[in-house]
């Protein structure tokens, strides 16, 4: 076809109508497929979030607790004397049971993602060490952790053997496993937890972001119907072009589908956020310093006559507590939790008394009272203090966690049916608009 | 391009995509060897840090053998008169030294010589060997707890509240310089500690082995000091305590640890597979240690002493200091030498 050939076709009305038609269509079919995988995006990431992310963090979080619980369960059972007390080592069997098992957990649910994964630097809160473990693949963690485990119980089980003999060398042996939990495995886990914290963060801020192409993309689409309803109108002086006009309807209906969908899982997706995995993150933090601050007095007592250490990381954990509960209190909206986290607050004081008198009776040379105030079953002993303190942060992790799950599950359901239910509309509204316009284009045939 | 050619292109397209894709056969990658943790204690430095610079070691005037103190005195002073309006003997001691003086958490009391020492000396001068306050108190909090100015209160006020410290105290005549001694209660000294099968029976047969002290001890310097048959250097490394010390020694990365022998029987006490083994490489004579204010009690102490040992006795066999070797350290360390006391008046 010559170029002036085709200008003469282009001056036609018929070819005029052929290419808004043309037009029409590809206007239909760009906001349909960018605003379907825009919408899809979006429930993916929810998926991996509610499927994956998050549980691993939360498996991250379990490690790290149980490693930490079963450390300070150890130190009680020591102080004890001879043969631990039944409940503290089925507490202790238990930590380690669950330490295993969600360690195993994480390696299965990170293999199901990138077992390769190197995640960024995480952020810090209260840790002394300014310069946390370098990033390294999560399946290594993980694998240091699970061969440290098993050679963590063996030093246990040496102390014990050690210890039921009445002989020195079980507190060294339980101070050799204090020490490779607290300097080895729970940065690891710590590291972990951060490292999985910051890629759930990730998700979640990927499953925040406005549809700024699906979203004008669908407008332009409903402005080019318009358009072409004007112009037809003002051409054919008929007042309506019943199918055009169904087209726009149905580009309407689903433009509002992307928006609404995509702007409340947005909203619940932030709230997965906030009112979840920022809070678990804070409290979790205050968990541990309560949780070491409670292995750190029993190992004062076990070492006694050269415990200035011990003494000096237990006051710094205390402090470390005081902070992240201010921190989580000014984080949390919810009543349930800041009832926990006020109960947990309120328990310091009377958790330093306590401290205070163990240190002054050991002092005054009555180990055995000593022990008696430290791990006694009395409510006032610093053992049930620390106890209560650990329920309360439990508890208050529990509810942040059951906010995460509720609010990422209601965001996975606004995205359920939109981007199915978004295409076929704008299929529909394509369809219209052609069947709108042939039978004009049919009358100059 | 022909048919084959075609189908051949096809293929390798197919591949690709497959690979790409991760569809197609699983591929199980081999499990990366994890590195299994070694558990150290914190502190352990392999090989020790060097020796600081020696520092000039003032001899003060009157110690010319720190074995030397106070002839046996009466049963009244101002101090000894302290302790019995309180009706307690404040005792600062470890609790941790297996034999010596340890807290026993089966039986929960304490146990060792010289919690056996120290009951008779309650005995003498409470009348009730049980009336004693035990204050746990390790080597760095000796000074404090000890030293006095001239009007017999603490410099430090953080000083421990006892009236005397025991824990296989060596006497040396610095330490005179800043406190006082009984006299002379347990003749110790540095050995060593190995496997038994390990055929090392002297610190001359540790050339080319590794030997762990407590950081910043003495000890280290006399392994440093050896002179090794074989002509190889020994490895000399530090851990915060002798008993982590021990633990190296079981998990297998030194093959000795070096200090007093009245320690190391403790640790051979707890496993049939390590002795003590060699001769003394220093004496370390062991003391109770005393404020320099204290006279009174220093002189009663070491009558009591005096009648522990069987000073005046011929045959020392029935003595109670024979009593208390034979029940505690004779097994681990062998038949002992009752101490002669000497004294400076």
């Amino acid at each position: 076809m010559r170029l002036n050939q085709l200008k003469r076709w282009a001056r036609r009305t018929e070819s005029k109508l052929l290419m808004i038609v043309a037009g029409l269509v590809v206007a239909g079919l760009l906001a349909g497929l960018t605003g379907s995988i825009s919408l899809a995006n979006r429930a993916a990431v929810l998926d991996d979030v509610a499927g994956r992310n998050g549980p691993l963090a939360a498996q991250a979080l379990d490690i790290y607790h149980s490693l930490a619980d079963a450390d300070a369960v150890s130190a009680n059972a020591f102080l004890a004397g001879g043969a631990e007390p039944p409940e503290l080592r089925k507490r202790f069997q238990d930590s380690v049971g669950l330490a295993a098992s969600a360690i195993n957990t994480a390696a299965a649910l990170n293999r199901s993602l990138d077992p390769g994964r190197i995640p960024a630097a995480p952020a810090n809160d209260c840790r002394s060490a300014a310069s946390g473990p370098a990033a390294e693949p999560i399946a290594l963690r993980l694998g240091r952790l699970s061969a440290g485990l098993s050679v963590y119980t063996g030093l246990i089980e040496t102390a014990r053997t050690y210890n039921r003999q009445g002989l020195p060398l079980g507190s060294s042996y339980l101070n050799l496993a204090s020490t490779m939990i607290r300097r080895d495995m729970l940065p690891e886990a710590r590291a972990l937890y951060d490292d999985e914290s910051t890629l759930l963060e990730a998700s979640q801020s990927r499953a925040r972001e406005l549809p700024f192409v699906a979203l004008p993309l669908a407008l332009l689409l409903i402005a080019a119907l318009i358009l072409v309803q004007v112009t037809e109108r003002r051409r054919t002086r008929r007042m309506f072009n019943v199918s055009l006009l169904a087209a726009t309807l149905t580009a309407v209906l689903a433009t509002i589908w992307l928006a609404v969908a995509s702007l409340s899982a947005i909203s619940n997706a932030s709230a997965s956020g906030t009112d979840g995995t920022a809070q678990v993150r804070v409290l979790a933090g205050a968990r541990t310093a309560a949780l070491q601050a409670r292995t750190n007095e029993a190992v004062a007592l076990i070492s006694s006559g050269n415990n200035a250490a011990y003494r000096a990381a237990f006051d710094a954990q205390i402090v470390c507590l005081r902070d992240q509960l201010t921190k989580a209190k000014s984080m949390v909206s919810q009543p349930d939790t800041i009832s926990e986290i006020d109960a947990a607050s309120g328990r310091l004081v009377p958790w330093q008394n306590a401290h205070f008198a163990v240190g002054e009776t050991e002092k005054a040379g009555d180990y055995a009272k000593a022990v008696k105030t430290a791990i006694g079953p009395t409510p006032g002993s610093s053992n049930s203090v620390a106890g209560a303190v650990d329920d309360h942060l439990g508890r208050a992790i529990g509810q942040a966690g059951a906010r995460f799950d509720v609010a990422v599950h209601d965001a996975r359901n606004d995205l359920s049916w939109a981007p199915a239910g978004f295409a076929a509309l704008i299929v529909l509204t394509i369809a219209l608009a052609v069947a709108g316009l042939w039978p004009r284009i049919a009358e100059y045939r | 391009m022909n048919p084959r050619q075609r189908t051949g292109l096809a293929s390798l397209v197919i591949g690709v995509l497959l690979a790409a894709t991760g569809c197609g056969e699983t591929v199980v990658p081999p499990a990366a060897p994890v590195p299994v943790p070694r558990p150290l204690p914190d502190g352990v430095h392999d090989p020790a840090d060097p020796p600081p610079p020696a520092t000039t070691t003032t001899n003060p005037s009157g110690c010319t053998d720190p074995r030397d103190s106070y002839r046996p005195g009466p049963a009244h002073g101002l101090k000894l008169d302290a302790i019995r309006a309180r009706q307690s003997l404040r005792v600062g001691m470890g609790q941790t030294t297996y034999l010596m003086s340890y807290h026993d958490p089966v039986k929960s009391e304490m146990t060792g010589f010289e919690v056996d020492l120290v009951k008779e000396i309650a005995k003498a001068i409470l009348g009730d060997p049980n009336k004693i306050t035990y204050v746990a108190l390790d080597t760095p909090d000796w000074k404090a707890a000890l030293e006095v100015d001239q009007d017999g209160t603490l410099i430090n006020k953080n000083g421990a509240d006892i009236d005397m410290v025991l824990g296989a105290m060596t006497m040396t005549c610095e330490r005179w310089a800043t406190w006082a001694f009984s006299t002379e209660y347990l003749p110790a000294g540095q050995r060593l500690l190995v496997r038994q099968d390990s055929g090392i029976k002297e610190i001359e047969d540790m050339g080319g082995r590794k030997a762990c002290a407590s950081t910043g001890s003495t000890n280290l310097r006399y392994i440093r000091e050896a002179k090794p048959t074989n002509g190889k250097p020994i490895g000399v490394v530090s851990a915060n305590s002798e008993t982590d010390c021990m633990l190296l020694l079981q998990a297998g990365v030194v093959d000795g640890v070096s200090t007093d022998d009245v320690i190391l029987a403790g640790q051979a006490a707890q496993d049939k597979n390590v002795i003590v083994t060699g001769r003394f490489i220093v004496d370390e004579p062991c003391g109770i240690g005393m404020r320099r204010s204290d006279v009174d009690l220093i002189r009663f102490v070491n009558g009591v002493l005096a009648q522990i040992r069987g000073d005046d006795l011929a045959d020392k066999s029935g003595t109670l200091w024979s009593q208390f070797y034979g029940h505690w350290l004779k097994d681990p360390l062998g038949e002992g030498t009752v101490p002669t006391p000497r004294y400076r008046d």
